[in-house]
């Protein structure tokens, strides 16, 4: 298969992390404009980052065969 | 023609050769009988028919696993005349044959493996939600496989999948099987889950799944397992033994993984979401800085009103010392040389006097002083 990878260093899981970490901000937080306008272009920015991976994404298929050859 | 005299152990060896030459390796199918195991490490039977019975001898590790006699087995080994103990087959490997005796052996199996505990619940490992390594054992070529692979392909990516190829039925199955799970479980780094999948089939062809070899295997691998064989009813023993057991090789990759246009449309509404809660934020700066500003402006009037009204106090009070406000309702400032007349005191007649009334002034004289009823 082909190694099309997204460009993020990140794996989904890392990226999701992150994404909720930003979330519970907006959760807890009495939202301040100018931290929320950070925040939230933080969190745009990871959005973006996992719609590239769910496009772009695709798996490996690693055949380990020398030892169990038929 | 020279007659070819042998000691026996020339003799033994001298068959042992012809026969390796001949029956490098047999099949025979009948019923078990007087089955032993010696020393937990040894294994004696006859198979028989209504005619003839032959001898076989085994190690215990190439048991599919417990046996009794009345089965119907199919033996593979290899024909030897022992120095000692006279004819055997070495048999390699023993299946059990249709679908009683596969049921029978199979139950003998499961209750052995449930009284050690190999089906507890409480073994039961959760799979990871999202594995980033998957250890998946199957036939490379079975459609089992491409389900797999293209339901995985389907619903996410990213994902590095460690493909062993093995037999899935077959007297070479289980070992394949053994091997395979050991190896994904020796490897630095291990995948997150095991996925066995295999396609359905026949009691035969499955018989490998109720293998004890494969069902140890599988409840000892320190990586968690998921097992999808192709079929709904009659749990095999090694899927009782995994954590989790799939319907389908479509089914199991289906359970590893969340669904890529699902997450793509909840991220699209996560986003809009936050959009929404931003522009909330916005509104409500912008309400408390508009509530500040009238609270400001509010009170900025009120600073003025008070001022106003003090200063119209102050005015009117200033208004009353003004000495022409005086003048003009009739009173008058008399001086004298420049020098302010408050009484009588000191005026003689003759004294020039300066009267400043409303509008001018005038010069008069004293001519007469006079005090007031005194």
């Amino acid at each position: 298969m082909a190694a099309n990878q997204p460009k993020s260093k990140k794996n989904y899981r890392q990226l999701s992390a992150e994404l909720s970490e930003v979330l519970d901000w907006f959760d807890s937080e009495e939202v301040d404009l100018d931290e929320a306008i950070v925040k939230y272009q933080e969190a745009m920015k990871l959005i973006e980052q996992m719609e590239i991976y769910l496009k772009t994404a695709e798996n490996k298929i690693h055949k380990i065969s020398a030892s169990f050859s038929k | 023609m020279l007659e070819l005299v042998l000691t026996p152990t020339d003799f033994v060896a001298f068959l042992n050769q012809t026969l390796e030459y001949a029956y490098p390796q047999v099949t025979i199918e009948g019923e078990l009988s007087n089955f032993k195991v010696s020393k937990n490490r040894w294994v004696y039977f006859d198979l028989k028919d209504k005619l003839s019975s032959v001898s076989f001898f085994g190690a215990v590790t190439s048991l599919p696993g417990p046996l009794e006699d009345g089965l119907k087995v199919r033996v593979v080994g290899a024909p030897r005349l022992h120095q000692r103990f006279g004819f055997s087959i070495n048999f390699r490997s023993i299946t059990p044959v249709g679908e009683g005796a596969l049921k029978k052996v199979a139950d003998l199996l499961r209750q052995k493996l449930q009284v050690e505990g190999l089906f507890a619940p409480e073994r039961k490992r959760p799979l990871p939600e999202l594995p980033s390594l998957i250890g998946l054992v199957t036939a490379a070529s079975s459609a089992a496989c491409a389900d797999f692979v293209k339901i995985l392909n389907e619903r996410w990516g990213g994902i590095e999948v460690l493909l062993i190829d093995t037999l899935v039925q077959g007297d070479r199955a289980p070992t394949q099987l053994v091997l395979a799970i050991e190896h994904l479980n020796s490897l630095p780094r291990m995948p997150e889950v095991l996925v066995i999948t295999r396609g359905g089939g026949s009691a035969d062809d499955l018989a490998a799944f109720d293998d004890e070899r494969v069902v140890r295997a599988v409840s000892a691998s320190r990586v968690p397992t998921l097992i999808a064989i192709g079929h709904e009813t009659d749990e095999s023993l090694a899927e009782l033994a995994a954590d989790k057991r799939a319907s389908t090789p479509s089914n199991a990759a289906a359970s590893l993984t969340p669904d890529r246009q699902a997450e793509l449309a909840s991220l699209k509404s996560l986003s809009s979401s936050l959009s929404r809660t931003l522009v909330d934020a916005h509104k409500a700066t912008l309400e408390r800085t508009n509530d500040l500003a009238q609270r400001l402006s509010g009170a900025i009037k009120n600073l003025l009103s008070s001022e106003f009204e003090r200063l119209t106090a102050a005015t009117r009070l200033a208004k009353t010392y003004d000495p022409h406000a005086a003048l003009r309702r009739g009173y008058a400032i008399v001086s004298k040389n420049g020098r302010h007349v408050g009484s009588i005191a000191g005026l003689k007649i003759g004294d020039k006097l300066a009267i400043k009334l409303s509008g001018g002034t005038i010069s008069s004289e004293v001519q007469q002083v006079k005090t007031d009823g005194r």
